[in-house]
């Protein structure tokens, strides 16, 4: 289903007087978090179908390794304000910040990566700046004819995906999963435009004060990045079946993930999640096991290079997501497969 | 006014706390003060800093001239000293003058500045602390043209 929304007509900043896709760049965990590169490599692709340029916003301090990074995938301009009180990220000072930012260099598109940060961070500076937000998106696309920023989200608590336009206000604002897109190739020979704006930090006062910043311990791994993923959902019944998978996974040096259902069911652990409210993954293998395709959890799947999905119903909807499909009991069938790895690694 | 500079994805320059592709002081001279940092490529190699100058010390006598941060006759009386990741000046009594130091990142490289450069009437241009390399406010960074 599509659904067209327009935000009200009352903002200060007109479509017509407006040029440029932003990235707000994200950098507090940059070589973990490759969000605001995804992100890059999208507005690029914007960029091209509107004819102008990608910038990057870089606020912070000490920052130059991250610069250039932005400019190896993909920026043609980074506006980049580097100060000791933006050492440390504080929404409010942010927004203050980069509203000033949008106000003075009017970009038709600012893009944000959807981390907890940028989930705080963004309505605040639409709402600000009285222009539409689009959340968690899964699709960016131009509109050929209107040019204009079509932002596919899951909505309805993900029972179908809405394409939101907003056809007045500027910027025009959406949220991104990290995983959604996929990043460009580092290219060290590109160059940009650095731009320092001077901006008034003064009025950028805060009602909060960060005291202490702590990186929480990695725990696990990432299926973001796992070239192999097993994905169990509700038919493979237990923990058990979730062994199954462990087993298969090792096999395959896969790592193995679950749908909500196994995840509510304490099955499989949180971090294991993929759908919307979890991980969007890129493998170049997803195996999907049991899983009947609701649209919560294809939405963090679609982006995969290749789809084998099992289930015993033929007309789980999985299979149109699915680029060879099995139907039989996940079960039995993960159960040949795994003999007959097995088989060939022992001999 | 906001300050609009040449940024590299490979190897910058710290100046006045900005990264820049490249940069110049002064007009290319054998014979009065000028300062050329080249832009650093990925195809040539070692990420090392390019410096092409006629330098001068305090008391306005010439020091050193150099071509792509070689040593070019007539040379002057100090000697260049390359390091690991640059090169270093040092006058007749030994003393460093000017010290330039390239850093890796993970995937980039910055080469950073210390100490002072002079022009032919002994006034400061620049000097750097080790972090950014400071211009005096009346001398113009020029840039070198990108197609961009």
């Amino acid at each position: 289903m599509k659904t067209k929304a327009t935000t009200r007509d009352n903002t200060r900043t007109k479509a017509g007087s407006c040029r440029g896709v932003w990235v707000f760049a994200d950098h507090r965990n940059y070589f973990q978090d490759r969000v605001t590169l995804q992100i890059l490599a999208k507005g690029r692709d914007l960029a091209r179908d509107l004819e102008t340029e990608v910038g990057v916003v870089v606020l912070g301090y000490g920052v130059s390794e991250f610069v250039m990074e932005y400019v190896a995938h993909g920026a043609d301009i980074v506006y980049l304000i580097e100060d000791q009180r933006l050492a440390k990220y504080n929404v409010d000072i942010y927004t203050t910040v980069v509203c000033q930012l949008v106000e003075r260099y009017r970009p038709e598109i600012l893009l944000v990566g959807a981390t907890d940060f940028g989930r705080e961070f963004a309505p605040r500076v639409a709402k600000r700046l009285t222009t539409g937000l689009s959340a968690d998106c899964v699709a960016l696309e131009i509109d050929p004819v209107e040019k204009i920023l079509l932002q596919t989200s899951p909505s309805f608590e993900g029972s179908v995906l809405a394409t939101i336009v907003n056809s007045t206000a500027r910027p025009q604002m959406a949220t991104v999963r990290p995983g959604t897109f996929k990043e460009r190739k580092h290219d060290h020979h590109r160059k940009a435009r650095l731009i320092k704006p001077q901006i008034d930090l003064v009025g950028g006062t805060s009602r909060m004060e960060v005291l202490k910043v702590r990186k929480q311990p990695h725990r696990g791994v990432d299926l973001r990045e796992a070239p192999i993923v097993i994905c169990g959902g509700r038919g493979m019944g237990g923990k058990k079946g979730f062994g199954v998978l462990d087993r298969l996974g090792k096999l395959l040096g896969a790592e193995v993930g679950a749908t909500r259902p196994p995840v509510s069911e304490g099955w499989a652990e949180s971090d294991r999640l993929i759908g919307q409210t979890g991980r969007a993954i890129r493998p170049r293998l997803l195996i999907t096991c049991g899983t009947s395709g609701a649209v919560q959890y294809t939405t963090g799947i679609q982006n995969s290079e290749y789809i084998i999905a099992i289930n015993k119903d033929p007309d789980a909807p999985i299979f149109q997501s699915a680029d060879f499909g099995a139907v039989g009991d996940a079960h039995q069938v993960l159960h040949h497969l795994i003999m007959r790895l097995e088989k060939e690694t022992h001999g | 006014m906001d300050s609009r500079f040449v940024i590299s994805a490979y190897h910058n320059y710290m100046v006045n706390g900005s990264l820049l592709a490249g940069f110049q002081l002064g007009e290319i001279s054998k014979d009065t003060f000028f300062f050329q940092a080249l832009p650093v490529e990925p195809d040539e190699g070692k990420p090392l800093p390019l410096v092409s100058a006629t330098l001068f010390d305090p008391s306005g006598r010439l020091i050193l001239r150099l071509d792509k941060s070689r040593p070019v006759n007539p040379q002057g009386p100090s000697k260049l000293r390359r390091t690991k990741s640059g090169f270093s000046i040092r006058s007749f009594d030994g003393k460093t003058m000017l010290s330039i130091r390239t850093f890796a990142f993970k995937n980039c490289y910055c080469t950073r500045m210390t100490g002072t450069l002079c022009d032919e009437r002994g006034r400061t241009v620049a000097s750097g602390d080790g972090h950014t390399f400071r211009t005096r406010v009346d001398v113009p960074i020029i840039q070198p043209p990108y197609e961009i």
